[in-house]
């Protein structure tokens, strides 16, 4: 038997609601209503009078690395310098960890602290404490939150309302006021409004306006237009609505369960009544919004039949069928996009399903692991509706399949979905859709926020991909950071990450390589690989026959990275080294490392070593070994390698700049005899680094080696998961917050497919459901650039036709002038220069006289696309000021 | 290793692989909470659809769709669960299957009566009851002090009942059954008098008569599953700071249900 924590009403008449939400108040249980009416949901959270909140937000508990705390009251505590700006504040909770000295405070009770001007946090009495020496980390603790909900039968009539600024509250007040109408419309008539009828409508505002006030409001009037709205198109159901309201739903139930994240306070209203038609235009009339039997029903009645006919000629392309794609094929099944026999969806992905995936991409189930995610969605979307013909793709949008997603492509295309997982990618689909003037939906998550934006061609701004985060997506760090002195746990997994490669990658193309070549190393490709060489050379003298071999291996390579190799860096640099101006040169961002010692008893020492040994054996196709009590007995009858062995070429100077040492003749013959070792070998296994296979030793190798990297430099080390999410870059994610976004992407479809809307019907989406933070607003209008008398947007171009016979670059200059009064002073094909006013006259003359295709050619290597219909070329004018962008210009072939 | 640890504490290898997005955002206690609990979800239109979905992706332990209505023309316009071809059938058994393919570590059950129908017992046996104590501690209350002594007075005799049953439990290592009803009636009686003697409160209030309930089908059933589920309960969700400590007592003489708080306070 089993015991329900949640229970959760939907499309439920009022009386059953407080029948049933007055016992689970009574009994504890947590009760939600959630339904939607047409374009309006409404959702209640009651989780009883006192539910507590064990994490009440998303991010993790702040951490920071300590460089000094005094003895006093109170303490203070200051933290390395390094650490970016911290956002500890005053009444914080925190404790710590890994401090020595003054240990008293490892894994103390919750200390509240005081942050200090200076940024030194006050941390309370110390004074009785040893002597801080010196590491450790100063660690947020989060505190639980209680929060008491009322019973519904007291909430309908009191409702506290979770509303994102003054004006919404009234809104969702009147909306509230709408529902408990229909509801007694309901009651009184047996049956909801009729769709678009203006009796039924006109009787729910007259039910509204007699219905008691609610308690505690400013008891402004009720908006009954508003309220009518509502009823005229209450009896639509629609998928978009039922999306974004389910995942809101959803995610409260989780809340309920999880005791993680605000619940919401107690009530949410959400309204897309934008969709309908401005005030002004013609509503949809009745008798076009009749049910007729059919799956569109619940549309067709807030829509109109009419529509329902565009929507099934629509051809859309879908790029992404990752967790926002597969939502996104799910909501085109239902609403019936390109479901008519001349309609369809392109889904273009070129991605296998993962496990990872499941909990979310709910198209796909463990049988499809391993198979193209945009063929098993296609095939799963065409089971949702059999109407709707999609195509899969597999493979990418971006420069190179131009000539699939060319200018035939996008001409049989009427609006493309982006349900990308990267800035880079939506900006080239982007660039694409404002090339060829298509409607561009998009949304994105990211844990529990997400984001859905339409961008309309001559209606709204086009899309921008947010420059900070088109730089922080390639982060990396200097070489110098990650080999001598890194300061922060990534750049120890980095390092780890790094390692990897240079083991038990590179190392082995480069043999089996070098092997089947075998030819002057000095024709190698660089320093690059005469540095690996040496690297991998260096340690991987012999080649191992035995497990024994590979665990020997594995250890001195334990020695030489945390031990010798930091010893070696202290000699150079020793702790007290001062610089010339008098400061000490392990200080600020360089942390002074420490050289550790080998002890098979300590996990991380030995889990380095089982992974290490396990990868170098599978490298060399041996046998490995999980067993860590047989390898902890013999690490203990091994003799530690001596470091002369370890590295064969010490480098007489530890260079600090990126490695680009020269390879003179002598160290080139030392490696070549080396290499004699491995030529008629079997060739090696290189690994590629799979993060998500737990059994293959790859991850565990990278965090046991940034953990003990960490250790080595006094850096608070990652845990297996923490590294994992930083070697792949993981993004955190949910299905409630993929389903939210997908579902509000729905909603600007329908403005996107149905007559020409204005600006003002379009909305990006933001929403934060751990916050319950629910924002819409209307997109910024293209921005309007003007040169002399003309103006022009992003979604301008100047089209002027090759003609017949083709123009020469002269006459295109002298159209460009006669026609729109730009006198070219630079012609550009993509990075090419095609022309320049500053050129001398013979150049000129010579590039003047071409055909503009000619000229292109020459120039650049052109050859025209089969199908390709337009040239896209940019010009800069005489007399533009700095910030003047001209409209590309299409050259009509 | 770390990890190896945490799995040990409950998530599986598989569920860890299926999860690890979303544990990433939450945690593995939070997942773990998840997968311990039921949710009951009534209505199963497009709405409905779309938070089974969303809840079964997530891993709870259980959900149960209730939906007394049959499948319309108009449902496949939102609802995805239903296949094509489903029109006539049981709104909430259509959605069976493709809701369990979703995720079918989830127990995914389906109840197609009316909820206005459903006796209170019915969210009784789904019991809810956050239990935030541990048994012990609410079956170890002073009765004798004065603090106690007022809440008796709105104390169920079933609490009794409850001690009653499970010291004969303890003592006889099974239920009380009709096939030895003289001798577990005398025993009975006289566990009652030891147990309400011990607490120190009168033996009267739990009424000499109770002994014939406890062989009814049901109620001692209830009690003491009610105990177990409070036992259950307390293992998934004892995370409460401060406890607080409520007690839910299913009747089935009565058919209703009470919360009691007991325990420290």
């Amino acid at each position: 038997m089993g015991f329900t924590q949640v229970v959760v009403l939907t499309t439920s008449k009022l009386e059953e609601q407080l029948k049933v939400g007055t016992l689970c108040h009574e009994l504890g249980i947590c009760f939600l209503v959630a339904d939607t009416r047409g374009l309006v949901g409404q959702l209640f959270c009651d989780f009883g009078e006192d539910f507590t909140v064990q994490d009440p937000t998303e991010a993790e508990p702040l951490t920071a690395a300590i460089q000094h705390i005094s003895q006093g009251s109170p303490g203070i505590l200051t933290l390395r310098k390094e650490t970016d700006d911290h956002y500890f504040c005053d009444g914080d909770l925190v404790t710590f960890s890994g401090i020595e000295g003054m240990v008293e405070l490892n894994g103390c009770d919750p200390r509240p602290i005081r942050v200090q001007e200076d940024g030194t946090l006050e941390i309370g009495n110390t004074a009785t404490f040893s002597r801080y020496l010196r590491g450790g980390a100063v660690t947020e603790v989060k505190r639980p939150k209680t929060v008491s909900h009322k019973p519904l039968a007291v909430a309908l009539l009191q409702p506290r309302i979770v509303a994102q600024s003054p004006q919404e509250v009234h809104r969702a007040q009147c909306l509230h006021q709408a529902f408990r109408a229909l509801h007694q419309f309901q009651h009184l008539h047996g049956r909801l409004p009729k769709p678009w009828d203006p009796v039924d409508a006109e009787m729910v505002v007259g039910l509204a306006r007699s219905l008691e006030p609610l308690k505690g409001t400013k008891g402004e009037p009720l908006d009954e237009a508003l309220v009518k709205t509502v009823a005229l198109s209450s009896a639509g159901g629609l998928s978009p609505m039922a999306a974004t309201m389910g995942a809101v739903a959803a995610q409260e139930v989780l809340k309920a369960i999880s005791r993680k994240f605000m619940p919401l306070d107690q009530w949410l209203y959400f309204d897309a009544l934008d969709c309908l038609p401005e005030d002004g235009e013609p509503l949809p009339k009745p008798e076009d919004c009749a049910p007729r039997g059919c799956r569109y029903d619940g549309q067709i009645a807030v829509f109109g039949a009419g529509f329902q006919e565009k929507l099934s000629w629509q051809h859309y392309l879908l790029v992404g069928a990752g967790a926002i794609g597969c939502e996104l094929l799910k909501s085109f099944a239902l609403v019936g996009l390109g479901a008519g026999p001349s309609g369809g969806v392109t889904v273009a992905d070129m991605d296998h399903v993962e496990h990872s995936n499941l909990s979310r991409q709910f198209l796909f189930t463990t049988q499809d692991i391993g198979r193209l995610k945009a063929e098993v969605a296609a095939e799963a979307t065409h089971r949702l509706n059999s109407d709707l013909q999609v195509t899969p793709l597999t493979m990418l949008l971006d420069p190179t399949t131009e000539h699939i997603f060319g200018d035939n492509f996008f001409s049989r295309v009427d609006g493309v979905a982006a349900a990308l997982d990267s800035f880079q990618a939506r900006k080239y689909v982007a660039a694409r859709c404002t090339h060829y003037l298509k409607p561009l939906l998009e949304a994105g998550t990211q844990g529990t926020m997400g984001h859905a934006s339409v961008f309309m061609p001559h209606v709204t701004e086009a899309y921008r991909a947010p420059t900070s985060t088109l730089a922080s997506e390639e982060t990396t760090y200097p070489v110098c950071t990650l080999r001598y002195f890194p300061s922060r746990v990534e750049h120890t997994v980095q390092w780890a990450r790094n390692k990897f490669e240079g083991l038990f990658c590179l190392s082995a193309e480069t043999i089996n390589h070098n092997q089947q070549v075998l030819t002057s190393l000095a024709e190698t490709d660089g320093p690059q690989v005469l540095t690996l060489l040496q690297e991998v050379l260096g340690i991987l003298r012999e080649r191992p026959q035995t497990w024994q071999d590979c665990v020997l291996w594995a250890l001195g390579h334990w020695q030489l990275c945390f031990c010798y190799s930091i010893m070696q860096l202290l000699n150079h640099f020793p702790p007290d080294k001062v610089l010339e101006d008098g400061t000490l040169f392990w200080s600020g961002p360089k942390q002074c490392p420490q050289p550790l010692e080998f002890d098979a008893n300590q996990d991380t020492h030995l889990l380095y070593v089982l992974a290490a040994a396990n990868l170098y054996a599978q490298m060399h196709g041996l046998p490995g070994s999980r067993d860590q009590t047989a390898l902890r007995g013999l690490l203990k009858l091994l003799p530690l390698p001596v470091p002369q062995h370890l590295a064969p070429n010490s480098p007489n100077d530890l260079k600090l700049a990126p490695a680009s040492a020269e390879y003179g003749p002598e160290q080139l013959k030392k490696l070549q005899e080396v290499l004699e070792v491995w030529s008629g070998s079997p060739p090696l296994k290189p690994l590629k680094f799979e993060k998500d296979n737990d059994s293959n030793f790859h991850m565990d190798f990278v965090a046991a080696a940034a953990s003990l990297r960490a250790q080595n430099y006094g850096i608070l080390p990652a845990n297996r998961s923490q590294s994992k999410r930083i070697v792949g870059k993981i993004i955190p994610a949910i299905a409630t917050t993929t389903a939210a976004v997908a579902g509000l992407v729905g909603l600007e479809l329908y403005k996107v497919v149905g007559r020409p809307r204005p600006l003002s019907a379009f909305r990006h989406c933001f929403l934060h459901l751990a916050e319950n933070r629910f924002n819409r607003w209307v997109p910024f209008a293209p921005a309007i650039q003007k040169f002399h008398h003309l103006t022009w947007t992003c979604w301008d171009r100047l089209k002027v036709p090759a003609g017949q016979p083709e123009r020469t670059l002269k006459l295109l200059l002298a159209h460009l002038q006669e026609q729109f009064g730009l006198r070219v002073k630079m012609l550009l094909h993509g990075r090419s220069l095609l022309y320049s006013a500053g050129w001398l006259p013979e150049k000129q003359a010579q590039r003047l006289a071409l055909r503009v295709t000619e000229l292109v050619q020459q120039v650049t290597g052109w050859i025209p696309k089969p199908g390709q219909r337009v040239l896209v070329l940019e010009l800069s004018c005489e007399g533009e000021d700095e910030d003047t962008t001209f409209p590309p210009l299409h050259y009509e072939l | 290793m770390v990890e190896k640890e945490e799995a040990g504490g409950g998530i599986s290898e598989e569920e860890a692989a299926q999860y690890d997005r979303q544990i990433r955002l939450w945690g593995l206690e939070a997942q773990k909470r998840l997968r311990a609990s039921r949710v009951l979800l009534v209505g199963m239109k497009g709405l409905g659809a779309e938070i089974a979905k969303n809840l079964i992706l997530a891993g709870v332990k259980g959900l149960t769709m209730l939906d007394p209505e049959q499948v319309s023309p108009e449902d496949p316009g939102a609802q995805f669960l239903v296949r094509t071809g489903s029109v006539g059938r049981n709104r909430a058994e259509a959605s069976l299957e493709r809701a369990q393919n979703l995720n079918p570590m989830v127990d995914v059950k389906v109840d197609i009566e009316n909820i206005e129908k459903k006796p209170e017992s019915f969210f009784t046996q789904f019991d809810a009851k956050v239990v935030f104590c541990s048994i012990k501690e609410a079956l170890e209350v002073d009765w004798s002090s004065d603090k106690a002594k007022a809440a008796l007075k709105r104390t169920t005799s079933d609490y009794f009942l409850l001690q009653v049953l499970l010291k004969f439990r303890t003592d006889k290592g099974r239920d009380p059954s009709s096939d030895t009803f003289g001798e577990d009636s005398e025993l009975l009686l006289q566990i009652r008098n030891d147990v309400l003697d011990s607490l120190g409160v009168n033996p009267d209030l739990l009424p000499e008569d109770f002994v014939r309930y406890c062989f009814s089908e049901m109620a001692p059933v209830c009690a003491v599953v009610g105990g177990i589920l409070a036992q259950e309960i307390v293992k998934a969700l004892s995370q409460r700071d401060p406890p607080h400590n409520n007690f839910f007592f299913f009747d089935g003489m009565k058919g209703n249900g009470i919360v009691e708080c007991l325990g420290p306070k």
